[in-house]
């Protein structure tokens, strides 16, 4: 009996595992490829990365390890973008990668603190904050924007 | 050192190190689905603990998983494979080998069959290994969190189901020298698949 209540929980987990991604691929709204969404309240704006005013961006990133990367791209200052498209006022930025792992920038670091961009990556976006003392806010693959 | 002590030995730090670079092999095959499904992983580390699995069921004494993700860790440090993860690394590795061990000691005295017990503790292991990496590195919430945990619960159970054929096979080599590590109330041996 419990032997049969094991593999009755075994099956059943792998069905809702099916289920829940089911119904996460047919709610996800994906933006289509270099474009990134900009939410702010109910606001939403999308960017395309390749009608943005790019510049060149130069610097080093360092990991977890300590490995330092130089960054050499075109990319635009994420504070500018969002003055561009009218956000000026806001205290928390999401930046959110297409799997759904995001990083978090306040607004003292968009204003100074810290310099963050948004690079083209290929057809892709990706952030970039130099002077943070591993990567991981180095968020690859940037589809969605979440201002607060 | 007694010939069969030293197999064990070996044997054991096969797996600690099957364990560890199992999943820089199949990553890129496991990245295929997590990128369909738009998760941050979570199979490949199922596949990687099917290891610390096996070694737990074959190998004397208790905690034997704990002892393999701490020594695991110990090499990741040292090989610089800390991944995403940096200093908070041995936590990602000890919490998923520390629920292998508990889930193979809860089950020890019931009836239920190896098979199941692997796949048990595959499954509550590497869920275990993606909330963990959940809280230190993804910050995951609501339903994809939901999909990257149970993927990850998923897999694990698959693993160790194919884990469990590789103890079928392994089992014969074994059961001359090995005094099993859990036993049954009625003194039975475990591996008796």
């Amino acid at each position: 009996m419990k032997k049969k209540r094991v593999r009755i929980l075994l099956v059943g987990i792998f069905l809702m595992t099916v289920a829940v991604a089911f119904v996460y691929l047919t709610t996800r709204s994906a933006a289509p490829t270099g474009v990134v969404q900009v939410i702010s309240g109910e606001k939403t704006a999308e960017v395309c990365l390749s009608d943005l005013d790019l510049r060149s961006v130069q610097g080093t990133i360092s990991n977890a390890k300590g490995d330092i990367t130089a960054v050499d791209a075109l990319g635009i200052p994420l504070e500018k973008l969002l003055a561009d498209i009218g956000i000026t006022e806001y205290t928390t930025v999401s930046i959110i990668s297409d799997d759904a792992y995001h990083a978090d920038l306040s607004a003292a670091e968009l204003h100074g603190e810290r310099e963050v961009y948004l690079v083209a990556e290929g057809e892709q976006a990706r952030l970039i904050v130099f002077g943070d003392a591993n990567s991981k806010r180095n968020v690859s693959h940037v589809v969605r924007i979440d201002v607060v | 050192m007694k010939n069969n002590r030293l197999k064990r030995i070996i044997f054991f730090a096969l797996c600690c190190d099957f364990g560890l670079f199992a999943k820089r092999l199949i990553a890129p095959l496991t990245n295929m689905i997590t990128d369909a499904l738009h998760i941050p992983g979570g199979i490949a580390t199922s596949f990687s603990l099917m290891f610390l699995v096996i070694a737990a069921i074959l190998m004397p004494g208790g905690f034997c998983s704990t002892i393999m993700s701490a020594a695991q860790s110990v090499i990741a440090f040292s090989f610089g494979m800390v991944g995403s993860m940096g200093l908070l690394a041995p936590i990602g590795y000890i919490v998923p080998g520390f629920a292998i061990d508990l889930v193979l000691m809860a089950t020890a005295g019931g009836a239920l069959p190896c098979a199941d017990r692997m796949a048990l503790a595959n499954g509550i292991a590497a869920a275990s290994a993606a909330f963990t990496a959940n809280c230190i590195v993804f910050h995951l919430r609501g339903i994809v969190l939901l999909l990257y945990v149970c993927t990850a619960f998923s897999s694990g159970i698959f693993c160790g189901l194919l884990g469990s054929k590789i103890v079928q096979r392994l089992a014969p080599v074994f059961r001359a020298e090995v005094k099993y590590s859990f036993k049954t109330r009625k003194g039975k041996e475990e591996l008796s698949i």
